[in-house]
């Protein structure tokens, strides 16, 4: 799993779902993060899934999940059918750099809101900074590091 | 999922050369949506057209499904339950240092001038007009990639 992929989603379930619909509260929207994140297939699916049940149950679900693969599936249709040829030309690549770097501004942004509501003490923090530095240094799986956060909830309990 | 996907397409079934599946990733990769299931829908788009690109897709998010919505159920029954917001309290602050990994990933791979002024733009334009939509900031990123390799 990558870390790339869904967390580029973020910005826009924030807007969507958090801001304007009130679907999820900012912790729900974290909590969701941490469960499509770690478990295996499509982190869009997931997400999808996900956010879909607890809006409208099973049914909802469902919907989310094939309208979130609708319009890459008819992408890819109609470029595999041979309508259209997408080639790695230089400037697809300019435009290709441009957004990674707007979709680092974007998960920048969010972060800086999340870390307001998230980061309540000492232990958040450390928590916070362990998982970071997991990640980006150590290149330690998701997964993993949210498990080592449920264990360490985990702990708390006992 | 590549590697897996490469195992099974190219080597055991041969559904399509080494050549044509590394052209295949580097599609999915380029297109939005997720790489497993576009690669999958393109496989099955040049096994057998149309009724094998549906039935490549369903197979992709099946496993999906299924998995997250069990585990959807599971956690509304114990949404409430006191477990279950001690265990999320260490989660939560993880996901925060995930999605400040997730920052530097995404830096990393447009790191020269023009994407440090992309950055720097997106930050300035999102923080005085909060309400629009994320949308066109990336709109905006594309445009500015576009334009700023220009000079």
């Amino acid at each position: 799993m990558t870390l790339g992929g869904g967390m580029a989603m973020l910005p826009l379930m924030d807007r969507e779902f958090v801001e304007k619909r009130r679907w999820l509260t900012p912790q729900e929207m974290v909590d969701i993060v941490a469960v499509m994140q770690s478990l295996p297939g499509l982190i869009a699916v997931n997400m999808a899934v996900l956010i879909g049940y607890r809006v409208k149950g099973v049914t909802g679900a469902l919907v989310a999940a094939f309208a979130s693969v609708l319009s890459p599936f008819a992408i890819i249709v109609v470029i595999a059918s041979g309508l259209s040829s997408l080639s790695d030309t230089p400037t697809l690549d300019h435009i290709f750099l441009g957004v990674r770097a707007g979709c680092a501004a974007l998960i920048f942004m969010s972060l800086f809101k999340l870390v307001k509501q998230v980061m309540d003490g000492p232990l958040a923090w450390s928590l916070g900074a362990i998982a970071f530095v997991a990640s980006v240094v150590l290149g330690i799986d998701i997964t993993f590091v949210i498990l080592f956060g449920f264990l360490v909830g985990y702990g708390a309990l006992v | 999922m590549v590697p897996l996907f490469e195992h099974e397409i190219v080597t055991r079934h041969a559904f399509m050369s080494a050549a044509d599946f590394a052209n295949l990733i580097g599609l999915a990769q380029v297109t939005p949506g997720p790489i497993g299931f576009n690669s999958a829908t393109y496989v099955g788009m040049a096994q057998s057209g149309f009724i094998g690109s549906v039935v490549a897709s369903l197979g992709v998010m099946v496993p999906s499904i299924v998995i997250s919505l069990i585990v959807a159920i599971f956690l509304r029954k114990a949404a409430d339950a006191k477990w279950m917001k001690l265990l999320m309290k260490g989660v939560r602050p993880c996901v925060v240092g995930i999605i400040g990994a997730a920052v530097i990933f995404f830096a990393k791979t447009a790191l020269c001038w023009q994407g440090a002024v992309i950055f720097a733009a997106v930050v300035f334009i999102r923080w005085t007009w909060a309400k629009l939509n994320p949308i066109w900031s990336l709109a905006v990123s594309a445009l500015l990639g576009w334009a700023l390799f220009l000079i």
